[in-house]
């Protein structure tokens, strides 16, 4: 065989070598594509992190943050909207089978099945669990990030029902973040929802209106709150005030969502009470500055 | 210590500790000579004798383990012991990235040179070295004879009295050689002593006034030029044969000394002034005519084994 | 005044070889490539994007000039020494201090020259899509250049008398213990063991305290500094660096050149 016949014959398998490599990683994906659930299985703790960064926590912290989101996106909840349609559009609430409830005393807003079919409904996602952890993680290694907390306890709240772990990261918000507007606002959230607690939701919402840099439309909850109108509007207006906040995309589809089948019919109390709320603003701050 | 030595070596000695063991291996042992000023001293050693060793005790590369050297006057461990001195390194190496110009400027403010006075030094020198148009490129082009060159540039940039040469004509071509060999001596003719290793024996009879060889750390010969060759010499003497050969044969036998015949001529050969004299003796006494005395000069390849032999022994 | 002359002269020597080295330009390269690949990440955070681009920035060009003190300057002086170009330098009428010297401030100068340069591609990030630029952020850069000199001088250090490997091996694993300093007080304040307790105390005296230059978490939440926080940590800096120097100093002083 001569050198050229030799050399030529290398040439092609060579390239046919090259084919295979570029026509398998399509096979090659799908094999190794883990299931999410042991994508994060396993969540570092602080010593590990810290370790791992080489003593720059908060850089660790983002990485963690980074690396759980992904998680999470992986395991979405985009998935599950068809099931969360279906729910709103019979008002029920899930763990009923399809059939009205009455939960709570007739005067809580809560009682309303749609609210009952948005605020209790849970995922039967592996990655809830995570989520607190996850959080408490990150802002153990970095106190003073906000995202977490926020993140953690809407998303724990409002896809996954649990209101107990959500109230304790943002409570944990609140302290390690008294420069921050955002974990008061949505403690205040979570308390007038979940816990039928008005007055500790307006004192929250009202401290989150006085910090710098809080928006136009917190204060103005602040006032609704401070008015005293009814509870049904005021939970429109902070949940169009949470529409306006969050930059997660997937919550704002759901609570437009909501305000579709929810808010048919009703007042825009803020836009019709806008003569008042600046004469009730002055006399609710009365005392402090609002900056 | 003499006002005239450039350069004195008092019994040095060197011990390197090899390995995990520290195994110890003397590299110089009890090395003494000096160096005149205004002469060319020649340091010849096989590979691995210790010349380059010596060298970096003089230059404050190595510190010895014993003994003591000197650079006019100063011990050679101040830095200022080496204001007056050039040196050129074996395959000389430098800043890849720096340019002749870059390089020479400086060594030239290693010498404490103000800009005006390096500028036309290196200017000259780089005239003198052969590397006009060159020296604005980066060295890492550059040849293993072009580095020499540089070398030796950087060497006499502080104008130096003492020019210390590393094997100086090693990875030369015939020209370069020559040309060398000239640029030495015009240094020499301008009063500046020179001391200069190497293995290739041919360069340091055609320069040194003085030698000194080295073997295995120690240094078995040292002196005059002529005097060392000289040793290996001895005297050649013609006879007109007159068919007496007998006496003077066995004389000869007994004396170890070397003869050879032709038709006309017995030649002996002797190695030393005294046996000469001994030889032209007995020749009168069994009235011989001697026809010719020559002196016989070995070259100072033949001395240099000798002495090796010598040592080996 | 003829010693400052040598020391120039070596330093500026020094600087035009290590900057013409393409060695850093790929370094700078790299980190450059690290941060626009943290500022891409730092939108899927779902919130502070401008925290993430400035935490990993911060971070990036840190741990950058590090690598680029470590990488260039563990070869510094051994190479010098392998490559024979240090035997005509030292054979010049000029003390090895000088050198030593000479060499860091031209080392130094250069890494210098490159972690800005990262850094203006940092501030650069951050006015574009960040928060901006605090006064706070430009304290954190400027006590991290601490860290990479302190890097730079071990570098040095340990690269006069050291093969490269080996030179590596202690600069990253002072790096590494500097990094923990804190934890390693922590630890010794909780250990009730004697004699331990006066090995880690030993240890800890002696490794550099990197903790003191990391205010990145201050910077990018923007929290109150004090002059002292600033000013402490830089004169620890300028003793630890003297400390460096002398060390390399006496060390180099008696090395013999083989």
């Amino acid at each position: 065989m001569n050198e050229n016949f030799k050399e030529s014959i290398i040439v092609i398998i060579g390239m046919i070598a090259l084919v295979s490599v570029i026509a398998m990683r399509h096979l090659l994906d799908k094999v190794t594509t883990r299931e999410p659930e042991l994508s994060l299985l396993y969540l570092p703790d602080k010593q590990l992190i810290h370790a791992f960064a080489l003593g720059d926590d908060a850089a660790g912290a983002d990485l963690l943050w980074l690396r759980g989101v992904f998680y999470i996106a992986a395991n979405s909840v985009e998935e599950k909207q068809e099931e969360f349609q279906h729910n709103l559009k019979n008002k029920a609430h899930p763990s009923s089978g399809g059939k009205r409830e009455v939960i709570y005393d007739k005067t809580d807003f809560r009682n309303d099945p749609t609210f009952q079919a948005i605020l209790f409904w849970n995922l039967n996602g592996t990655e809830a669990p995570l989520l607190l952890g996850l959080a408490d993680r990150v802002t153990d290694l970095d106190p003073g990030f906000v995202t977490p907390y926020v993140y953690a306890a809407t998303s724990l709240a409002l896809f996954y029902g649990r209101y107990k772990e959500a109230r304790q990261i943002i409570d944990k918000g609140v302290l390690n973040c008294p420069n921050s507007w955002e974990p008061l606002y949505h403690r205040g959230f979570l308390r007038l929802f979940y816990e039928n607690d008005k007055v500790g939701a307006a004192e929250d919402i009202r401290r989150a209106a006085m910090i710098p840099g809080a928006p136009i439309i917190v204060v103005q909850l602040a006032a609704a709150l401070g008015i005293g109108a009814g509870q049904r509007d005021v939970a429109l207006d902070f949940l169009r005030s949470l529409r306006e906040i969050t930059t997660d995309d997937v919550l704002k589809q759901k609570i437009d969502d909501m305000l579709k089948v929810y808010g048919e019919g009703t007042q825009v109390v803020i836009t019709e009470r806008k003569t008042d709320v600046k004469e009730k603003l002055n006399s609710m701050f009365a005392g402090d500055s609002l900056r | 210590m003499p006002d005239s030595s450039a350069i004195l070596v008092d019994s040095i000695g060197k011990t390197y500790y090899l390995g995990v063991r520290r195994r110890p291996v003397e590299a110089l042992r009890k090395v003494s000579f000096e160096v005149r000023q205004g002469e060319v001293y020649a340091f010849l050693g096989l590979n691995g004798a210790g010349k380059t060793t010596t060298i970096k005790m003089l230059l404050d590369h190595a510190r010895p383990s014993t003994g003591r050297c000197s650079l006019f006057g100063i011990d050679s461990r101040i830095p200022a012991s080496r204001t007056r001195v050039g040196y050129m390194p074996d395959l000389p190496n430098f800043y890849r990235f720096l340019s002749t110009t870059e390089q020479l400027d400086y060594f030239g403010r290693l010498h404490g040179l103000g800009k005006a006075e390096r500028l036309d030094r290196s200017r000259r020198l780089i005239q003198l070295v052969g590397l006009q148009g060159r020296e604005n490129e980066p060295l890492k082009g550059f040849s293993r004879g072009m580095l020499q060159r540089v070398g030796l540039a950087q060497a006499l940039i502080g104008d130096p009295a003492l020019l210390i040469l590393d094997e100086p004509l090693g990875g030369l071509d015939p020209m370069g050689r020559f040309e060398f060999h000239k640029i030495i001596s015009d240094l020499k003719a301008e009063g500046r002593t020179i001391f200069f290793s190497s293995h290739i024996l041919e360069d340091a009879e055609r320069v040194a006034d003085r030698v000194g060889i080295i073997h295995q750390g120690t240094l078995v010969a040292s002196g005059r030029m002529a005097e060392i060759v000289m040793k290996e010499s001895g005297f050649r003497i013609e006879f007109r044969r007159s068919g007496i050969d007998q006496p003077f044969d066995t004389i000869v036998a007994a004396k170890d000394w070397q003869v050879s015949y032709d038709e006309s001529l017995v030649t002996i050969t002797v190695p030393d002034e005294s046996s000469l004299t001994l030889a032209l003796a007995m020749a009168v006494q069994a009235n011989l005519a001697v026809y010719t005395v020559t002196p016989v000069r070995s070259t100072l390849e033949q001395a240099f084994i000798s002495e090796l032999e010598k040592w080996k022994h | 005044m003829e010693a400052l002359n040598r020391i120039s002269a070596v330093a500026l020597t020094t600087f035009r070889e290590t900057i013409r080295n393409k060695v850093l330009l790929h370094l700078f390269g790299f980190a450059a490539a690290m941060m626009v690949l943290g500022w891409v990440v730092s939108n899927w955070s779902l919130g502070e994007p401008e925290k993430i681009i400035a935490d990993i920035g911060l971070s990036v060009t840190t741990l950058s000039g590090v690598a680029i003190a470590l990488f260039s300057g563990i070869v510094l002086v051994w190479g010098e020494v392998e490559q024979k170009t240090i035997l005509p330098i030292l054979a010049k009428p000029l003390p090895r201090r000088d050198y030593v010297v000479g060499k860091l401030v031209g080392f130094g100068g250069a890494v210098s020259i490159v972690y800005a340069g990262m850094n203006l591609l940092l501030l650069l990030l951050l006015l574009v899509f960040g928060e901006g630029i605090t006064a706070n952020i430009l304290f954190s850069i400027y006590l991290s250049w601490w860290e990479v000199l302190i890097i730079t001088a071990l570098a040095l250090l340990f690269s006069s008398f050291s093969s490269p490997t080996l030179s590596a091996l202690y600069t990253v694993m002072l790096f590494v213990a500097g990094r923990f300093s804190e934890d390693i007080r922590i630890y010794i304040s909780d250990n009730p063991l004697a004699y331990s307790r006066w090995i880690l105390e030993s240890v800890y005296a002696i490794i550099p305290h990197f903790g003191a230059f990391n205010i990145r978490l201050e910077a990018v939440h923007n929290l109150q500094l004090t002059s002292g926080r600033l000013l402490i940590p830089s004169l620890y800096g300028l003793a630890y660096l003297t400390v460096i120097v002398v060390l390399t100093t006496i060390v180099f002083r008696r090395r013999d050149l083989a």
